[in-house]
């Protein structure tokens, strides 16, 4: 008799309670794998709105600009530079940009904001942005207008056309004040972001600023953030390390990183308090099982069947037992999680201006990504293993007659 | 020649207490091959506690049993869980066939652990159990079979790996009287015509009458052997 086929049919003995134990897995797995999703899909989408589209998961720039972060520390841009980082592997993109504070004012409103100055083409290849117009046009090369985020414009009153005055201090203490035409509205997913976000082209901003061919930072992109730790210390070995820094999204994001991982610690262990009520659950189906069982256990040991091989049966059946609730549980997270990933759940009332004051854009996003549906399977299959160890020992350590005669 | 020779055999419970229970109480006693025996006695003699020592089941606290020339007290477990699955056949009261295999699936049970081939399972399988006169309930699972049948099974399952006896305990006591005088029949053909070797444990009077040898037991001791 083959193992797999006794097992499975000891596994269906007791139907009910099969069903029931497997449900509980499959249950498990699914609000596992879609809790764990919405958290990683949310976090990877916080990510994106502040690091991806804002400053890059690396940034080069002057040594002594993160410091302070003054418009004097600024490094000059260098096409060769920029090149040599684009060839590293897993680099997607390098986009300068010049960036710092200025005043913005429209009639009788004033409000303090960042002034970006970004390369139009490469910054829309990278980031798309100019999806994210909504009223008004993209910027083009060189361009005399500038983009506002949604909110800032909304709280300044300034629409398309208008025309508006910034005004700083800029490279050396020269002073920077001009009028831009608004070009368009931009709405910037981090809320913290859209409300003091202005975007113009490279060369109008450096001009406002009177740092002709200057940076704050080169920003590079990253297929993955997953790669940071591979590409950063080759971003270190290009660049000449006596002037400039490479950061990662996370030198530059604390408050960002942190606020992650207490949340991702916090789910964990939920999951975890979970998993410790499945794991008592499977771990009672296992000690009826084999007390039910106890009696036919030594009938086969009387038989000439050896002990490994019994238990290798009861390993076989939990495995199986383990294997039908959690792909039952992967097949329908995986429907859920697709499904809410082509669909996040947006966040309304006040949920939503909670994110925001947070600076996190209000929408559950869902992560696809399949370590999430692998770690859930592998979860389950260790407590089944652990409870299993229970069957085991009990296996190896009866004695023939007095399960016999049980 | 003896295939089973038991010397001094004693087995005692709870040896080191106050009360120390005498199961089996020095006994001595030969099986030849062929035999057809009855181990005989009131409840508490020591009757299963006997079988289940020359079934390998349970140590003995003193004494030796030796079987085909093998002091089975000196194997080590897995060595003996093999020399049972070679040697030994059981048949137990409540039959214990296991539940989730087919009559069949049950008597090649064995003959699966001794690594036999598909083929020759299949057709060892359906001879033994055409032998107990069940051939056509092969393919039904045990809680479809009536007590009787379900004993049949147990013995054709007993029969498959060719053992050199086999040890019976109580084994018509769960049967009604036509179910046990089928069972004793086939029972005694199988030691007629293949010289099978039974050795029963039971205070069933329809077994003894049919026992070419009855060996009684009192206090754990053989107090008769004829």
């Amino acid at each position: 008799m083959e193992i797999i086929k006794l097992a499975w049919r000891n596994i269906w003995r007791n139907k009910r309670r099969t069903v029931i134990t497997a449900s509980s897995l499959m249950f498990a797995v699914i609000f596992g794998v879609v809790m764990r999703s919405m958290q990683l899909g949310t976090y990877d989408r916080m990510i994106d709105s502040a690091v991806r589209q804002y400053s890059g998961f690396i940034q080069v720039q002057d040594s002594a600009y993160w410091k302070d972060k003054t418009i004097d520390d600024l490094m000059p841009d260098s096409l060769l530079l920029r090149k040599e980082i684009s060839k590293l592997p897993d680099v997607t993109g390098v986009l300068p940009r010049l960036e710092s504070f200025a005043l913005i004012s429209y009639g009788n409103k004033t409000k303090g904001a960042i002034f970006q100055g970004i390369d139009p083409f490469l910054d829309n290849q990278m980031t798309q942005i100019s999806h994210k117009v909504v009223k008004g046009s993209f910027l083009t090369k060189d361009d005399e207008g500038i983009l506002l985020s949604q909110r800032l414009a909304g709280y300044m009153g300034v629409n398309v056309g208008d025309t508006v005055v910034l005004l700083s201090q800029g490279y050396h203490a020269v002073t920077a004040a001009d009028v831009f035409p608004v070009r368009g509205i931009v709405k910037i997913p981090n809320p913290k972001l859209d409300r003091i976000l202005i975007i113009g082209s490279l060369k109008r901003v450096q001009d406002f600023y009177g740092a002709d061919g200057m940076l704050t930072s080169m920003v590079v992109n990253i297929n993955s953030k997953n790669n940071i730790d591979k590409v950063l210390p080759e971003v270190k070995k290009i660049i000449d390390s006596g002037r400039f820094v490479a950061l990662s999204w996370t030198d530059m994001n604390k408050e960002l990183k942190q606020q992650i991982e207490s949340d991702s610690v916090s789910g964990q262990i939920m999951l975890g308090i979970l998993y410790v009520v499945i794991f008592f659950g499977i771990l009672g189906t296992i000690i009826m099982m084999t007390a039910e069982r106890r009696k036919e256990f030594g009938v086969m040991v009387a038989l000439g069947m050896h002990r490994y091989y019994l238990a290798m049966i009861v390993f076989v059946e939990t495995i199986l037992l383990g294997l039908v609730g959690a792909l039952t549980g992967e097949l329908i997270s995986t429907g859920i999680v697709s499904y809410y990933y082509r669909s996040p759940i947006k966040i309304g009332g006040e949920m939503k201006d909670i994110y925001e004051q947070f600076g996190i854009e209000p929408v559950l996003a869902f992560s696809k990504d399949f370590g999430i549906f692998l770690n859930q399977f592998y979860v389950v299959l260790a407590l089944l293993v652990i409870a299993v160890l229970y069957s085991i020992i009990k296996i190896t350590g009866f004695k023939i007659i007095d399960a016999i005669h049980s | 020649m003896s295939i089973i020779e038991i010397k001094n055999l004693h087995k005692i419970y709870n040896e080191n207490s106050e009360i120390p229970v005498y199961a089996v109480n020095g006994i001595d006693l030969s099986f030849e091959q062929g035999e057809f025996s009855a181990i005989v006695g009131p409840s508490g003699c020591g009757k299963t506690t006997l079988l289940n020592l020359l079934g390998g089941l349970d140590s003995p606290t003193k004494g030796e049993i030796i079987i085909d020339g093998v002091n089975i007290g000196e194997l080590s477990e897995s060595k003996l869980t093999d020399f049972r699955m070679k040697n030994i056949g059981f048949v137990f009261q409540a039959y214990n066939l296991i539940p989730v295999l087919t009559a069949r699936e049950n008597v090649e049970f064995i003959m699966h652990l001794q690594h036999r081939p598909k083929k020759e399972r299949l057709e060892r399988a359906m001879a033994l159990l055409e032998a107990v006169g069940i051939g056509d309930r092969a393919d039904s699972r045990p809680s479809k079979l009536s007590g009787g049948q379900q004993q049949r099974v147990a013995v054709a399952r007993a029969l498959a790996s060719k053992p050199k006896f086999i040890l019976a305990d109580e084994p018509t006591a769960n049967l009604d009287s036509k179910a046990t005088e089928k069972l004793l029949e086939i029972m005694e053909k199988l030691n007629k015509e293949e010289n099978i070797t039974f050795i029963f444990a039971t205070h069933d009077a329809r077994v003894m009458k049919k026992a070419k040898r009855l060996i009684n037991l009192e206090d754990g001791k053989v107090i008769a052997n004829e």
